[in-house]
Parts: C-alpha cells; structure tokens; sequence
C-alpha cells in the first residue's frame, strides 16, 4: 500500500510537472496574447492541480493535505477570475485577437 | 434554505478555516476561534448579506458530482491543448465568437462562464447577463465545436435545477 502511494504520487507529480513545462513551451511558441492565454491555463489547472494531489497523497490525511486542498480550490476560482479579467483589460483596451482580424478579412 | 442551516453552516465553515490556519489543539486558540465565528456569522445575518446567493449550500452535492465531471473535461482538454502546442510546424487558428447560454439564473450563468474559462482550449471574454450570451476566444475549431454542442450548459441547467423549475 505504502509503495503504491508513493508511485502514484510520483507519477501524479511528473505528469503535472510535465504539464507546467508545456505550458512555457506554449507561452513562448504562441502567436498572440490571447493564445498565450490558453496555454497558461494548462498550467494553472492541470498543471498546479495535478501536482497539488501528488502531494496531498504523498502526506497522507492530515492538517497539511486539508490546506492543500484549500490552496487548490483558491487556485481554481482566481485563476478563472484573473484569465477573464485579463482578456477583457485587453478588449478594453482595443488589442483585437487574431481570430477577429481573420474573420474582418473575408 | 432555512436560515438556522444557514446559520450554522457559515459557522462550520469559518471555524473550519480558523482551524486549518492555526493547526494546533490548544483549548485557549479553539475557544477564540468559535467566539470569532460566532460574532462574525451574527453580523453576517444582522446585515442580511447570509443567503441561498452568497452561501450555496443547497447545491452542494450536485456541485460535487458536477466538479469531478468538470476535472475531467480540463484534463481531456489540457491533453488536446498540450498536443496542439507541440506540433512541430505551429498550426493555431483561434475563433472568436458568440454563444447563448440557456440560463435562467445569475449565479447559473456565472458558474458556466467560469466553467468555460478554466476549461483550457477556451476563455469567456465579455459576458452579458442580460441577454445571457458570452463572447468566447477559443483556439481551435474542435473546443469551438466542443462549446457549442452544450453539453456545459445543460450539466449547468441540472445542477441550479431547482431553482429554474
């Protein structure tokens, strides 16, 4: 039992530090803000939530894996909140994706 | 929901935060932390900011149910967005455009435009609560496609379900 655990937590940890690394990867190789955007949110969700319940399995249930899951839920909601106020800032501030220049062109 | 449950349900939840914070069994911290609990769930309710609105604990149990199902979908979606990112000649064609939520409540439409932002592969741009429609950047014609079969939004209509019949 204790070994599973700990593969799987290993594992759980891997994959979502493999996510955080792709998501870099994205935010480099994409072209506009907005697309940078969504490569970001692999990181925040996937990425910190995977590596989140790595943790919490490698604890075990105590004080410690309850504020995880607190700071794991905190992530969630402000991540969400900051993606949307951050594409509309851009909006806001006439900065068109590229999905609509595209679509003004045909 | 009544408010006595109410009541003692935001009095569960501040002193379960106040515990978590503090992490120690020491009688003097856990007394201060009901006495604090109670006086500030008190002015919560004096000030009547304390209902089905600020504290939905009626959903609860379909929130659950619905968050595990959410969970999957963003690392399904993580997953397509991750590939996307790694094809080697770079090939993104985001779309921009409009969807109608089938919404009856604030709080309904609220929940799905964060559902589809914290989903990757798609990012609610500028909402409108009054005609319930959101105007949607998402990266690729399978998320957009994805979005508009509204499997989302009907999971939404199940989860807020009492309150729209």
């Amino acid at each position: 039992m204790d070994i599973v655990s700990s593969y799987l937590s290993n594992l759980m940890l891997i994959v979502g530090s493999l996510f955080l690394l792709i998501g870099a990867i994205g935010l480099i190789r994409m072209p506009d803000v907005f697309t940078r955007m969504h490569a970001a949110s692999i990181m925040e969700t996937a990425g910190a939530s995977l590596i989140i319940i790595g943790l919490i399995i490698n604890t075990g249930f105590t004080v410690v894996s309850l504020k995880l899951i607190v700071i794991m839920l905190a992530i969630f909601y402000i991540s969400s909140v900051a993606t949307h106020a951050l594409a509309r800032a851009c909006i806001h501030d006439n900065l068109k994706p590229n999905a609509m220049n595209k679509e003004s062109d045909q | 929901m009544n408010k006595y449950i109410l009541f003692l349900a935001q009095f569960f939840i501040l002193f379960l935060f106040w515990y978590l914070l503090s992490g120690k069994n020491i009688v003097l911290l856990l007394l201060l932390g009901v006495i604090i609990s109670m006086l500030i769930t008190t002015y919560q309710q004096k000030l009547k900011i304390l209902d089905d609105e600020s504290l939905p604990i009626a959903i609860l149990p379909r929130a659950i149910i619905y968050w595990v199902w959410l969970y999957k979908e963003i690392l399904l979606s993580s997953i397509f967005v991750s590939k996307l990112i790694l094809k080697f000649p770079l090939n993104v064609s985001p779309k921009y455009f409009k969807i109608k939520s089938n919404q009856k409540t604030a709080m309904g439409f609220n929940i799905y435009a964060n559902s589809i932002t914290m989903t990757p592969g798609t990012i609610s741009v500028v909402t409108n609560n009054a005609e319930k429609e959101i105007q949607i950047h998402a990266i690729s014609e399978e998320t957009k496609l994805g979005l508009e079969s509204g499997v989302m939004d009907e999971k939404i209509r199940k989860l807020m379900c009492d309150k729209d019949v």
